[in-house]
């Protein structure tokens, strides 16, 4: 499959529930980066965006068949990683209330092992500074504003990826934006 | 236009996706209220720097980890899917059921295979009773027969 990088990811999809195990390898390859820096808005933690990210891929090798060729890919696969992302994120909750503190009283500190991986990830200071600041606007801008502007979706996909009016997802996508604007001008000053 | 819809309206603005009407609107708010075009830039430049950052890439070990999921996954397949695409186990289950099924339809078939024996019998024995009378006309014919020459023998 040379000429795989012509195939657009819906014709990928369509080759890979025809058995084309090479398909599923370019839309990993196409979108595991992706998903990885959409997942990371929900968690900043490294690690478990990659296991979110990584259950993500499993579905759509087990589930490839669900795909319908009435919506583009992009959109179904952001889906499957956001309903993935906010599991993730509902049994951490529950695992947080539970192991606030050791046997014997100590309280965890949870967030040293997630402060860690990033500062080793996150070299420069500017991406740095701009995933605090996108950590530090509300989650519902937030997750509009990092699809429209990372991943340079559509608004009608991001209206569907997060079952949102496409009114709304504007207005979000605008606050935050104006919000993230005024945090990197004082972050300037 | 107010500040507040001023503000609504910049990501639209950035972004050409307003119509004509509009855009006159906000630029006439603009030109009018130039302190504003701060705003309009600083959202812009985050707009930009976002666009341009660089994606985080996943980790050296992600594809081999993948794949070992993915192998694991087809191995467990393998072994469920057993014979003929059941686990052994729902093969045996199915196997013992078509078993039963096929005891126990033998069993129920069993008296109406005697009926039809003795429906057999029956019709055997008519015919031979049949075959019986068709002999005795054979008889009486042939002492018809018999008879009609001894006439003519005295005649």
């Amino acid at each position: 499959m040379n000429d795989k990088f012509k195939y657009s990811d819906e014709k990928l999809i369509l080759r890979f529930q025809e058995g084309d195990i090479n398909a599923y390898n370019e839309l990993v390859k196409r979108y595991k980066d992706r998903l990885l820096n959409f997942v990371l808005r929900y968690f900043n933690n490294v690690e478990q965006a990659e296991d979110v990210v990584q259950d993500t891929l499993i579905k759509l090798y087990t589930h490839a068949s669900y795909y319908k060729n009435v919506a583009k890919f992009s959109t179904w696969i952001f889906t499957i990683a956001k309903n993935n992302a906010l599991t993730e994120l509902r049994k951490n909750k529950r695992k947080k209330t539970d192991s606030l503190w050791t046997d014997d009283g100590q309280v965890i500190d949870i967030n040293s092992k997630e402060e860690s991986l990033d500062s080793k990830v996150q070299n420069e200071i500017a991406i740095d500074q701009l995933n605090k600041f996108l950590d530090e606007i509300p989650e519902n801008f937030r997750m509009a504003v990092v699809l429209r502007d990372f991943q340079e979706l559509s608004y009608e996909e991001i209206s569907k990826i997060l079952e949102i009016p496409i009114g709304t997802i504007k207005s979000r996508i605008n606050r935050g934006r104006i919000q993230l604007a005024e945090k990197m001008k004082h972050f300037k000053e | 236009m107010d500040y507040n819809k001023f503000e609504d309206r910049i990501s639209d603005w950035i972004e050409n996706s307003m119509d004509i009407k509009e855009r006159k609107e906000f630029e006439k708010y603009l030109a009018e209220n130039p302190e504003h075009k701060k705003k309009v830039d600083e959202v812009r430049n985050a707009m930009n720097i976002m666009k341009t950052a660089p994606f985080l890439k996943a980790s050296d070990g992600f594809d081999k980890k993948l794949q070992d999921r993915i192998n694991t996954l087809n191995e467990d397949k393998n072994v469920s899917s057993g014979v003929m695409g059941f686990s052994r186990q729902n093969f045996v289950y199915l196997t013992l059921s078509v078993f039963c099924i096929f005891i126990i339809s033998a069993y129920l078939i069993q008296p109406s295979q005697t009926n039809y024996f003795i429906a057999d019998e029956e019709s055997s024995t008519q015919e031979s009773i049949s075959d019986e009378k068709d002999t005795e006309i054979k008889d009486v014919e042939l002492l018809n027969d018999v008879n009609g020459s001894f006439v003519s023998d005295k005649d």
